[in-house]
């Protein structure tokens, strides 16, 4: 079932008034997959999605999902739907005739009408609700009937166009696992656009990161997080340490004096690390190693509930350090105190090669 | 509202912001209403002044066939204008609010309105006259002269001229606040392009509609000047019977009567819209 390529695009461009959205994608999406594509506003994310629904059309480049060219098919003949931002809910027509909308178009008899109305507000736990108004209904409501009303379509994908982002975060966080446990259940290929790095990471089986019309990287979302190729995607997912570095037969020369690498350097390059991969110790107890220690002093606390950040300095360069509140028992867990001084760790195998 | 306004506070603030309006309101339109409907109970005397007896002698007058028949041609003008300028104003509308230059669109509708109304019913009448340019042109093609004036249709051209930008505006406004997306959405939901509009556009723009119609319907219905300049005594519309009454026949009794059954008509007319649409409907028109 998994593995086949679903949705594929080719050197894709596409320019609105001499403003470039997209600047030649290549991207294929696999049929099952919950695929997400992250980026700040004004990345392309939204363009892409567009020119997959149909409701725009490339400059340059080619579409095709299930292995059909898209070019010149409109958006009512394409084997995908959409679930849009601000839901577009019909407001004069009810719950039911928002989900049997697409149905009606397709001039299905009553009955199945009827019964794939009633399945699809199941699935989204909207039962009893179908006949209300749009405007009667919660923000997270609206958003069920918006997926309602693509799924009853039994889509080949199924595209969402930012679809959490008008909720409050707890419901977020719920329809999160909501979305993840329908997608499973269905089977149906998702194409997710977020802007929110925790929703993608938390839901995707695969994530692009895009930047200016480009796919800086694509991956798995552990390897995306873990091994981000350039700063951009360092800084968009999560936080990173960043430092210059030249080429040391330790593995690298730093601000912070010569850090070993797993490889080293060939040339320069910029180092980076996740502030949860540094450990910091208070004394010389319990040490793993004489190396990658750098000494540093505590200039601000901030207490997150689940961990602590320390923002530290060592001479010039600031430092960030996540420390989980955990048993105090646990090594390395320890609570520091302001202007203490500490021994900040910094293993090999968590230093990334970034070259840009 | 401050809570801890005294009576006399409150009694000044709503003197000072509703009252001038208010007074305006009932010195010039309640007023006079209430003169009109009490003229309607009374009788014409020998010298067209208004005396007793009272009665509904005037109401039971309207049943005369003559009446009647100029009652159904309003109707008649009052809707073949509003569809005239549903077909012509609605796409029009869509053209102004989508265009870059809608305001001086804007403008150009509205430009008739700077020259006086009469004058612009009787420069009709010259285009339509038997030696007019528009039987000149026919004449060039071969296909006239035509009688078009005076005539039903002259009346029924002037009027949708007349009243047409009344149509437009409302629509445009309802088309400016257009969700666009929900076309989108029809379209993503397999619906072709005229079924998308229908389901998609067309329910938006109801409240437009139905402004439009009203602005149209009304004034088309109770005009006199357009069919006594263009219609030439062949169209004789309710208006003209009201205008009859109180000028040429001086029988203001009857012409008050005739008045408040249009009026009473129009009222209960908005009033079966408003069961039906809700009361958001007529909330909208204001």
């Amino acid at each position: 079932m998994a593995g086949d390529v679903l949705v594929r695009l080719e050197g894709v461009r596409k320019a609105f008034g001499g403003v470039v959205a997209l600047d030649g994608v290549d991207l294929e999406v696999r049929r099952g997959e919950f695929f997400s594509l992250l980026g700040p506003s004004g990345c392309g994310k939204t363009t892409l999605l567009r020119l997959l629904a149909g409701f725009d059309t490339p400059d340059a480049g080619r579409v095709a999902i299930a292995g059909r060219d898209m070019a010149g098919v409109p958006p009512y003949e394409r084997p995908v739907n959409t679930v849009f931002q601000n839901y577009a809910l019909f407001p004069h027509m009810t719950v039911a005739g928002n989900v049997a909308f697409g149905l009606r178009m397709k001039g299905l008899p009553a009955a199945e009408i009827r019964r794939k109305v009633a399945w699809a507000l199941e699935l989204v736990d909207l039962l009893g609700l179908e006949g209300r108004y749009p405007r009667e209904l919660s923000g997270g409501q609206r958003q069920r009937v918006a997926l309602a009303r693509a799924l009853v379509l039994e889509p080949q994908v199924l595209l969402l166009d930012e679809p959490l982002s008008a909720l409050d975060l707890k419901l977020r966080q719920e329809l999160r696992v909501e979305l993840m446990q329908l997608q499973r259940r269905l089977g149906t290929t998702f194409i997710f656009v977020t802007h929110d790095q925790e929703e993608a990471l938390v839901m995707s089986d695969r994530i692009a990161v895009m930047r200016a019309g480009r796919i800086e990287q694509l991956g798995l979302p552990d390897e995306v997080y873990e091994r981000p190729k350039n700063r951009f995607v360092a800084e968009f997912l999560g936080r990173s340490n960043f430092l210059p570095a030249r080429p040391h037969p330790l593995g690298a020369e730093t601000p912070l004096g010569p850090l070993r690498l797993k490889t080293p350097l060939a040339r320069e390059a910029l180092l980076a690390i996740r502030p949860e991969k540094m450990r910091l110790y208070r004394g010389q107890n319990g040490l793993p190693t004489r190396e990658n220690l750098v000494r540093a002093r505590v200039e601000e606390i901030v207490y997150t509930g689940a961990e602590n950040q320390y923002y530290l300095r060592a001479g010039e360069v600031r430092l960030l350090a996540y420390t989980l509140n955990q048993d105090l028992q646990e090594p390395g867990a320890e609570e520091f105190g302001y202007g203490e001084e500490v021994l900040c760790y910094l293993p090999p195998e968590n230093l990334v090669v970034l070259h840009e | 509202m401050n809570e801890a306004a005294t009576p006399w506070q409150r009694f000044f603030r709503v003197l000072v912001t509703v009252g001038p309006g208010g007074l305006w309101l009932f010195l010039f339109v309640l007023l006079p209403t209430l003169l009109v409907l009490l003229a309607s109970f009374l009788t014409r005397g020998p010298y067209g002044e208004l005396t007793g007896p009272w009665g509904l002698h005037n109401y039971a007058r309207l049943l005369n066939p003559y009446y009647l028949e100029a009652f159904a041609q309003s109707l008649l003008v009052g809707a073949l204008a509003t569809l005239l300028s549903a077909l012509l104003g609605y796409p029009l509308a869509f053209h102004i609010a989508r265009h870059p230059r809608r305001d001086l669109l804007l403008f150009l509708l509205l430009l008739p309105f700077l020259t006086n109304f009469l004058i612009r019913v009787y420069a009709w009448l010259v285009l339509l006259q038997r030696e007019g340019l528009v039987n000149a042109l026919l004449g060039a093609l071969g296909l006239g002269p035509v009688v078009l004036y005076p005539s039903f249709l002259a009346v029924l051209l002037a009027t949708v001229y007349t009243f047409l930008p009344f149509f437009v505006l409302p629509v445009y406004a309802s088309v400016e606040r257009l969700d666009w997306q929900l076309l989108e959405a029809a379209y993503d939901l397999g619906a072709r392009p005229f079924r998308a509009f229908l389901h998609a556009v067309l329910p938006q723009t109801y409240p437009g509609l139905f402004a439009g119609s009203v602005l149209v319907f009304i004034p088309a219905m109770g005009t006199f000047v357009v069919a006594d300049l263009l219609g030439a005594g062949r169209v004789v519309l309710i208006g003209n019977l009201i205008q009859q009454q109180f000028g040429l026949t001086r029988d203001w009794a009857f012409g008050a009567a005739l008045s408040v059954f249009l009026m009473g008509f129009v009222l209960l007319a908005l009033y079966l819209y408003a069961r039906i649409q809700g009361e958001r409907g007529l909330e909208e028109l204001v």
